[in-house]
């Protein structure tokens, strides 16, 4: 699911159709967050909308998740699954590292602490480059 | 693992796109399969065999 797969026509229409799904959450997640901040500083909601309002970026980030699940339910190519799963798994151990590095780094040296939203773009940056390196590699 | 499935291929003609349709698989999982980077699971490796009309063992050779 890397992003040519949204118009290269030597992808299946299962890898369309859910590449479309999945970037087009990627990029609602983006929205979201940046509509969220804008709200919080601006209208400063308190309360039980407060809590809806911060939980709406998760939304589609969550939704993202269950995409690529169902893509990988789905498809019946087995080495796309895994070029899929590789991707996936370089994503979330490159965050992994960054993450528990800062973190460490944070605790000791007093730098502040990581953003939450960076694991959110580092995952999916790191994914989107680990699939179109891993698909050049078995072009 | 070495495979004879370019030499199968090119007995029929076949080009990877042509064989990917027949097993309904991505061009280039034949491409990974047939340059041995990648090993295919045991139903995929039947249904070559069949799409062969030879055995699993005629078209891969154990390293």
């Amino acid at each position: 699911m890397n992003w040519k797969c949204i118009t290269n026509t030597a992808f299946t229409p299962l890898q369309r159709r859910y590449g479309v799904l999945f970037y087009g959450c990627w990029g609602l997640t983006a929205v979201f967050m940046l509509l969220v901040k804008f709200v919080f500083l601006h209208q400063h909601p308190v309360g039980i909308p407060a809590y809806v309002l911060a939980v709406v970026p998760a939304v589609p980030f969550v939704t993202c998740i269950v995409i690529a699940g169902r893509y990988l339910y789905r498809e019946t190519d087995e080495f796309m699954r895994i070029l899929t799963t590789q991707s996936m798994l370089w994503g979330a151990g490159i965050t992994l590292a960054v993450d528990s590095t800062w973190g460490f780094l944070s605790i000791y040296t007093g730098i502040p602490p990581m953003p939450f939203f960076f694991n959110y773009t580092i995952f999916f940056i790191c994914y989107a480059l680990a699939g179109s390196i891993l698909r050049i590699k078995y072009k | 693992m070495k495979n004879r499935l370019k030499v199968l291929r090119a007995e029929r003609n076949w080009s990877q796109a042509d064989l990917a349709v027949r097993l309904q698989v991505s061009r280039q999982s034949v491409n990974a399969i047939e340059t041995g980077k990648y090993d295919p699971s045991l139903p995929l490796a039947f249904k070559l065999a069949k799409i062969f009309d030879s055995t699993i063992e005629e078209i891969f050779i154990a390293e």
